[in-house]
């Protein structure tokens, strides 16, 4: 077969570097890009760069701190035991990203994480690599958390975070929240739906154990409430800022973010466990990534140790999802951990089966209700 | 005829064609569900869902303020940019391209630390007793529309100064020497002349707001949703790239038929032409 461009020449070069081992096929992909081929040529070209192995992990999160976070926690490590590195990228990998990636059959990230609900969610739609229980120890991690295509890796919160001063003697509640008369000042709720919703419908009275199936209608009545006296955030980033310019008073954030406005504003913002909402992300393994299945099974397996748990908590205030780590966190770290004995019991924890199910429906009706 | 340079086309429509028209007939197949089983229910999804229609009207509504606001505006600054002397010239000029070079991003933060509760402009109006509350001028609608005519108003003024600039002096003197008062000489000698270049600016900064995503985003305080915007989540979050993609033809097709009725009224060769 006779090449037609320079371009395709390269990559052709560059595919027989995979078959002898000399490249790998991440640098392959690298080449291809560079040199403005698609991907996909690599396999019209009669190579199979998928059976290459990489001699890296690459792990795939939402950036800012967690990319040290995790690399430093988790990442490194893994590397002392068995030599493999783990590059961390910040590059989003949003469900969206990875069914993409899947179906092009160009996958650059080996271990995404995401939302628990998204193992049962992409893996059913064969987009994910099962997780191996014969190398990961389930015991490892909390009940109903070790899902057939994904771990939860770690645990976050949707807590209510508010300005002291306006709760001097005991932290508000959502009736308070909603309570625009005896409390004035803008509100924060995610723009996405997730733990808003839940805000909404504990502030109409819902009980914490009570709000799934969720009445998506009644959250987003609630919510319109608040008229003009509510900012939906969009990052995590900003709605910590929006705290620090005084734009609101109290917002349903994430647990991260409120310790370190807490520290930031040394003490004169904080927050509360009570109704909070307790949520487990996870580690995927999108299909066709280009790192070997047994590696990154370890991997997962590795990050579940109660140390390397509690080290992640310390960096990110990211809770531990084995209930080892959690029992065994030194008084400092108590406090930060959405998932440690008291802090746990006063909140809903999120039905991942509802999400799994339920999700994209509700983001779209959620944004299609609050906006206009 | 032959055309000797006609070689010299074929980077650009390889170009065009690769990058440009090959995608959007993948999209537009997209918007109709593939080949295989080819349905309209995306389309029908946007007839029938009241929130779809709540943010394509939403974003009509913003564009059209936005557009009619920053041609007006930008027609004031192409006038005196048109008309003054050249050292103040270039300092206007300087005014309107330095924002025009910041980031879109930058600028939006921008608006919002100037307009927010606590911002300095309503720190400063509390401050003088002008008001008692501060004001609502940015994390809705208002603040949006304020944020996107900052960024088109340079759309607006390039083209109709280009036409004010080449516009022959001696139409007004001879308005002027047989009677015209100076407005009458601007009604009906000036305007008409300009109004080409009027239609085109509005057209390309309508066309343009129209994609208007990070703006929306973060003056609207997540209230204020637009149409891009709303085609971003369906594709990242949501996963409904058929609707995603039956919203961008929806757009386009909407584009097009502005640009064919622009033109119908105003000649597409005056409104590209001599723009």
């Amino acid at each position: 077969m006779r090449k037609h461009s320079f371009q395709a020449d390269l990559a052709e070069i560059a595919a027989q570097e995979v078959k002898a081992g000399r490249l790998d096929r991440r640098d392959f992909l690298k080449i291809l890009a560079a040199a403005g081929v698609a991907p996909a040529l690599g396999a019209v070209l009669g190579s199979d760069p998928a059976s290459a192995q990489a001699n890296e992990i690459v792990l795939a999160n939402f950036g800012g701190d967690a990319i040290n976070g995790m690399s430093e926690a988790w990442g490194k490590p893994f590397t002392a035991d068995s030599g493999i590195p783990v590059r961390v990228d910040g590059g989003s990998p949003l469900a969206g990203k990875i069914k993409a990636m899947v179906e092009s059959k160009s996958v650059i990230w080996d271990v995404c994480d995401g939302d628990g609900f998204l193992c049962n969610q992409l893996g059913n739609q064969g987009l994910l690599d099962e997780v191996d229980y014969s190398i990961v120890d389930k015991s490892k991690i909390r009940e109903g958390w070790a899902w057939k295509h994904g771990i939860a890796n770690y645990t976050y919160s949707f807590v209510l975070a508010y300005k002291k001063e306006l709760f001097p003697d005991k932290p508000p509640t959502y009736a308070d929240f909603f309570d625009t008369k005896k409390y004035p000042g803008k509100r924060s709720l995610w723009k996405y739906q997730m733990g808003a919703m839940e805000a909404c419908l504990l502030g109409d009275g819902v009980a914490r154990d009570q709000l799934y199936p969720a009445d998506l209608d009644r959250a987003i009545a609630k919510a319109k409430s608040l008229g003009d006296d509510v900012i939906y955030w969009e990052s995590g980033a900003e709605s910590q800022q929006m705290f620090l310019d005084g734009e609101v008073v109290m917002g349903n954030i994430w647990n991260t973010r409120a310790s370190i406005l807490e520290r930031d504003t040394q003490g004169k913002v904080t927050w509360t466990w009570n109704d909070g909402l307790y949520c487990p992300s996870s580690f995927v393994m999108p299909k066709g990534h280009p790192a070997s299945n047994e590696a990154l099974q370890k991997f997962l397996a590795s990050i579940l140790e109660p140390d390397r748990q509690i080290k992640l908590l310390s960096i990110l205030g990211n809770g531990p999802t084995n209930p080892a780590a959690s029992a065994s966190l030194p008084p400092e770290l108590q406090r930060l951990d959405p998932g440690y004995g008291d802090n746990a019991k006063v909140q809903a924890i999120r039905s991942e089966d509802w999400y799994e199910k339920n999700y994209d429906a509700a983001v779209e009706k959620w944004i299609d209700g609050i906006a206009g | 005829m032959r055309q000797p340079y006609i070689g010299f086309l074929l980077p650009a429509a390889f170009l065009v064609c690769g990058l440009f028209l090959v995608p959007i007939g993948q999209l537009i197949i997209l918007s109709f569900d593939g080949f295989t089983e080819p349905s309209l229910r995306w389309y029908a999804q946007i007839l029938e869902t009241g929130s779809i229609q709540r943010i394509l009207w939403t974003t009509f509504r913003i564009v059209t303020i936005t557009t009619l606001i920053a041609v007006l505006l930008g027609y004031a600054v192409a006038f005196a940019m048109a008309h003054m002397g050249p050292r103040q010239r270039l300092l206007l000029l300087l005014c309107v391209l330095v924002p025009f070079w910041l980031s879109v991003l930058v600028r939006a933060l921008a608006w919002l630390i100037l307009l927010r509760n606590n911002g300095i402009v309503n720190e400063t109006l509390l401050a003088t007793g002008l008001i008692g509350a501060p004001l609502p001028l940015v994390r809705n609608e208002f603040g949006v529309i304020i944020g996107m005519v900052h960024y088109l108003v340079p759309y607006a003024v390039f083209p109709i100064f280009a036409t004010m600039q080449n516009m022959d002096g001696r139409l007004m003197m001879a308005a002027r020497s047989v009677g015209a008062s100076p407005l009458r000489t601007f009604i009906d000698v000036y305007l008409p002349v300009t109004l080409p270049a009027v239609f085109g600016a509005g057209l390309l900064v309508f066309v343009f707001g129209l994609g208007f995503f990070v703006t929306p985003a973060i003056l609207g305080g997540g209230r204020v949703v637009m149409l891009s915007e709303y085609v971003s989540i369906s594709v990242l979050q949501t996963l409904r790239w058929g609707l995603a993609a039956s919203l961008s033809v929806v757009l386009l097709v909407a584009t097009l038929a502005l640009l064919w009725i622009v033109s119908k009224v105003v000649g597409v060769r005056r409104l590209l032409g001599n723009a």
